[in-house]
């Protein structure tokens, strides 16, 4: 029924659901906005927190190039993105 | 470049839990940059407000945190605040900056050519414009003017200040330049204008004119071949000379010159102010306006007309109404007038059909008013006129023989109209061709 309710309204499912957005730059970018924290940090293994998931993004020598209450971005050499349910 | 004026710090992170201080920083709203890890330890960028905030969230999360490098102005300014020597140095740089660059430094002029350098710039120095002078006492409109009053040959010119560069650039009239000819060629003696002749007196050549007879402009008055007869008296050739003598035709010059009996006149009071503006396709944004309060000038202008009238009383009934209306006309005429000054930035894209730049606009206040003007007054400065006017014909090696000029008036204009009756000599040569005249047997035995 929420769900209805959303789409008639055309509210985008960021806000209407809080799901994660992400935005994805080649193979070295990638932006997550509307996260709820982060989990572990390492430059091969980031896990970032959502709403009823997990992000996790695997790679080599990445770093978060900034880390703020609305947005993150992790930059480096990213080999695969995938998402665990909680 | 704000980040440096309010100070971060490189910080590094050890033990207990990192993520959980990178988590505690977010939802306390603390920005962190280009977070890594580095063997066993955390690095991250943080402001330097945030970082003295961020010790309770170090404690909570069992980290130890340390600052490894510290960035911005407020540590510069606690490394070299007892430096007073650097810092004065600092301030008398940009103060020497500021005032320089509100000054004039060079004049260029370019595109002239009849005209030197050192004519105009004598020309300038006279009018008060110099370099070293403050930018804002240049009016460029005016002295464009001025430049083309005063050099007859100016017939267009700009002028404006680029950076502490005055630029004027001129376009000359050259239309009646002509070719100087050699007082060896063959020539004749022509008439410069319209008129009579009053005198003739022949050096050499062969006069076509008499006293009294009337020349038109371009007509042959004394020719450059003189015909050459045989005993017979027959024709037998000419004989080819560069006509010369003293001749003086009296000519007539019609002047007439208008004022009107109301004037309208701007009276530049100055610099006032400057404005920046934005703009980006038709929106325009002003970025500092100069207000001005006008509630004052109303009292000084009533003033100024009165001082103004004083000196010049008209003497017909009208003086009563002009006065009324010259007051009413001058209370409310205060006016700004804006000169698109400076450069112009400019950003381009095409892509978008959009035009981001900006531009600097000076004013410049000043009265425009109505003035009446007196009789008196009209007269001299007709009379100023025209014998200016006389002047400048008697510069061309003119005189005045008669002046019929007279001032009329009517409601709306004194007008000085009239004839002027000047003797001229003339002196213009005109170039004979050698083949337009058959030549003699003795004169082709010479040239050989």
């Amino acid at each position: 029924m929420k769900d209805r309710i959303f789409h008639a309204l055309q509210i985008p499912a960021d806000m209407a659901k809080g799901v994660a957005l992400m935005e994805i730059s080649g193979h070295q970018e990638v932006r997550i906005e509307n996260f709820k924290g982060l989990c572990s940090y390492d430059p091969m293994l980031v896990r970032v927190l959502a709403s009823g998931y997990m992000i996790i993004v695997e790679g080599n020598n990445m770093q978060i190039s900034y880390y703020s209450d609305v947005i993150m971005k992790i930059t480096g050499e990213i080999d695969s993105i995938h998402f665990e349910r909680r | 470049m704000f980040r440096f004026f309010r100070g971060y710090v490189l910080l590094q992170i050890r033990g207990g839990s990192a993520e959980r201080f990178f988590n505690l920083c977010r939802n306390h709203g603390i920005f962190l940059k280009n977070i890594r890890k580095t063997e066993d330890t955390f690095q991250c960028y943080m402001n330097l407000y945030d970082f003295s905030l961020c010790s309770m969230l170090a404690d909570k999360s069992g980290v130890t945190l340390c600052v490894i490098r510290e960035y911005g102005l407020p540590f510069y300014w606690k490394r070299y605040h007892g430096r007073y020597a650097l810092l004065s140095g600092i301030w008398i740089l940009l103060f020497l900056v500021l005032f320089a660059s509100g000054h004039l430094w060079e004049i260029k002029i370019e595109e002239n050519i009849y005209y030197t350098d050192d004519q105009i710039f004598s020309f300038l120095k006279e009018n008060g414009i110099e370099t070293g002078i403050r930018k804002n006492r240049v009016n460029c409109d005016m002295l464009e003017q001025k430049l083309r009053d005063h050099f007859e040959r100016i017939s267009w010119t700009s002028a404006w200040i680029d950076g502490t560069v005055l630029r004027i650039t001129v376009a000359e009239n050259y239309s009646d330049l002509e070719a100087v000819i050699a007082e060896t060629d063959p020539a004749d003696l022509i008439a410069e204008s319209d008129g009579t002749v009053e005198r003739i007196i022949v050096r050499q050549g062969k006069a076509l004119v008499k006293t009294g007879d009337t020349v038109k402009k371009g007509q042959v008055l004394i020719s450059g071949a003189v015909p050459l007869h045989n005993d017979s008296e027959e024709l037998t050739g000419y004989r080819l000379v560069h006509a010369s003598g003293d001749v003086q035709l009296l000519t007539e010059v019609s002047y007439r010159r208008e004022i009107p009996a109301e004037e309208r006149k701007w009276t530049d009071q100055g610099y006032s102010g400057a404005e920046v503006r934005l703009f980006m396709r038709n929106h325009i944004l002003s970025l500092c306006s100069p207000y001005r309060i006008f509630h004052s000038v109303k009292k000084q202008m009533t003033e100024q007309v009165q001082s103004f009238l004083s000196d010049n009383r008209l003497s017909d009934r009208r003086s009563e109404v002009g006065k009324e209306s010259a007051v009413n006309d001058y209370a409310g005429e205060k006016e700004r007038i804006e000169i698109a000054a400076g450069s112009t930035g400019l950003l381009r894209i095409p892509e978008l059909n959009l035009e981001i730049g900006c531009y600097k606009i000076t004013y410049r206040d000043g009265i425009n008013g109505y003035y009446l003007l007196s009789e008196k007054k009209v007269e001299e400065i007709l009379q100023e006129e025209l014998q200016d006017f006389v002047q400048n014909q008697e510069k061309k090696e003119k005189l005045m023989v008669e002046n019929q000029v007279r001032i009329y008036y009517d409601s709306v204009v004194y007008r000085a109209e009239g004839i002027l009756r000047f003797s001229e000599r003339q002196n213009r040569c005109r170039g004979i061709e050698s083949d337009a005249y058959p030549k003699s047997e003795d004169a082709q035995e010479e040239s050989l």
